[in-house]
């Protein structure tokens, strides 16, 4: 089989290239790169990530560091995470706004520092199509005591996602992952050790990746998952060794209706520097006992209530499947357009995201959707669309 | 871009469908190609046995997780037949569409040499950056 020809010229490709073209992954441009849309089927790797064990490419999202004495105090700032207060090894989902209060892009900022220095030091992860705006507005923010730097490529992310997941890992790299809780993030040596290694911090990013990976019990599928930073030459190997344990090669499709169900917001769609985090109803993201660019407007919005809410929409029509951009109307009327739409694997229909007025953004509201030129019935309902599985510790 | 298998005996046109051609019967599909890029098809909506229809106008609807696509007349037409399969295992259209995976079969009441290609002219078609 010959390899097929480059998307386009333009496209960055992931130091998972190589591995993609060996899966026969069906590859797609996605915010400027290369990737696999999916590699069999997204339905399979879909359940695969709810039932085993998926293996996600995600070397495209950023990878940038923050350092420093001032490190915590520029991105407390920054996002609405009050970041002082994260503690050594803590994970955090936070969001850059704008001072307007709208979302720039959500954000995982981890801490990797012991705490023993003064100097702190972060691992700041945006999206791919949103990062060298993110790393501009840090820059530009920073003081003289904080260094920023971004490791794409030098630097490849693994998502590996699925009830099975942690066995998978302790399996092929001998780690005792149980102590590492949600949201925590350590460096975990290459090599096997005794008693097996629970993790450590202190090892600098990309320093550290000589001898361990940094892994952090975070993921966008809402099961048991685990992100690993490694560096970009061993990625092909190490994703070789965890198809051999079992993992699946899972693409953006899957990745898309995993994320879907469980009603996370997607960059550049649920929110695109026109949504705020109250919106989008991620308040419990949104920290006020810190100075952060937004607050202000935040702050009004949370007193007056938000214009509208982000609600979940499921269409119970049989084959009825609403997308992005599907109008959404309310007795007769249109209101908006889904922001994310598609088919939830799990329940076995149609389900959308969309941003209703505050009147109508509750369970049981009766709307319709438009689908192919008639309007089909669906109801607001509760998010998550599928509950977290009784498999997560 | 992936071509997709092309089979050199049957008929395509420029909009991914193929046209196996039985006297004045004509089975449809989509291309190996389409069924790729459409992804996972979830759900086909097939029309009734007697339905006629204009060439180039829609007669079948896929629905896919990331997409969904009409399945177009290749000429006039009345349909005499659709795959009773589809409805409980739309998965054959992306398993096996040239087999177990065809939409439709009609009978043509219209001329069709002015749309249909042949393999080599499809390949053409599908390597060629859209």
């Amino acid at each position: 089989m010959s390899d097929p020809p480059a998307a386009s010229p333009t496209l960055a490709r992931t130091a998972l290239h190589a591995f993609h073209l060996r899966h026969a992954a069906h590859l797609v441009p996605f915010a400027g790169w290369e990737m696999p849309l999916y590699y069999t089927s997204i339905l399979a790797e879909h359940r695969a990530v709810r039932s085993t064990v998926g293996l996600f490419d995600v070397s495209h999202m950023g990878i940038l560091t923050v350092d420093g004495a001032q490190a915590s105090d520029l991105l407390g700032r920054r996002t609405t995470a009050n970041v002082e207060r994260l503690a050594p090894g803590q994970v955090r989902y936070t969001f850059l706004l704008e001072a307007s209060g709208h979302i720039v892009d959500d954000l995982l900022v981890s801490r990797i520092d012991t705490g023993e220095e003064l100097a702190r030091r972060f691992v700041v992860v945006p999206n791919a199509a949103r990062t060298a705006e993110v790393e501009e507005i840090l820059r530009q923010h920073r003081g003289p005591a904080v260094e920023i730097a971004r490791w794409n490529p030098k630097v490849a992310l693994l998502a590996v996602q699925g009830p099975g997941s942690r066995r998978l890992l302790e399996q092929r790299f001998g780690w005792e992952l149980s102590h590492l809780g949600f949201y925590r993030t350590a460096f975990f040596p290459k090599g096997r050790s005794t008693p097996p290694s629970a993790g450590e911090l202190g090892p600098r990013l990309p320093s550290g990746l000589a001898t361990s990976y940094l892994v952090s019990r975070t993921g966008y599928t809402g099961e048991l998952g685990y992100e690993l930073f490694l560096p970009s030459e061993e990625a092909d190997a190490v994703a070789e060794s965890l198809v051999a344990e079992g993992a699946v090669p899972t693409g953006l499709g899957a990745r898309d209706t995993l994320r879907l169900e469980k009603g996370y917001l997607l960059s550049g769609q649920e929110f695109h520097r026109d949504r705020s985090p109250l919106e989008a109803g991620q308040e419990r993201f949104v920290e006020f006992d810190h100075p952060f660019v937004g607050r202000a407007a935040l702050e009004k919005e949370r007193t007056e209530g938000p214009p509208s809410r982000l609600v979940g929409l499921l269409v119970e029509e049989a084959g009825a499947i609403p997308r992005h951009g599907s109008a959404v109307y309310s007795e007769g009327k249109r209101l908006t357009e889904a922001t994310s739409g598609g088919l939830s694997p799990g329940l076995g229909k149609g389900v959308a995201l969309a941003y209703l007025p505050r009147e109508l953004a509750r369970a049981g509201t009766e709307l319709g959707v438009e689908l192919r030129g008639r309007q089909v019935p669906a109801r607001v309902v509760d998010l998550p669309f599928v509950r977290a599985a009784p498999t997560r510790g | 871009m992936e071509t997709g298998k092309i089979p050199p005996e049957l008929k395509y046109t420029k909009s991914h469908e193929w046209v196996k051609i039985e006297g004045s019967i004509a089975t449809v599909g989509i291309t190996d190609h389409a069924q790729s890029e459409l992804t996972d098809i979830v759900f086909v909506d097939l029309p009734s046995a007697g339905k006629s229809f204009d060439a180039g106008a829609s007669v079948a609807v896929l629905e896919s997780v990331k997409t969904v696509a009409d399945v177009y007349a290749p000429a006039s037409c009345r349909v005499t037949e659709a795959n009773p399969e589809l409805k409980t295992h739309p998965e054959y259209v992306n398993q096996d569409p040239y087999g177990k995976g065809w939409l439709f079969r009609c009978e043509l009441t219209g001329d069709l040499t002015a749309v249909l290609i042949g393999p080599d002219d499809y390949k053409r078609l599908v390597e060629s950056p859209a």
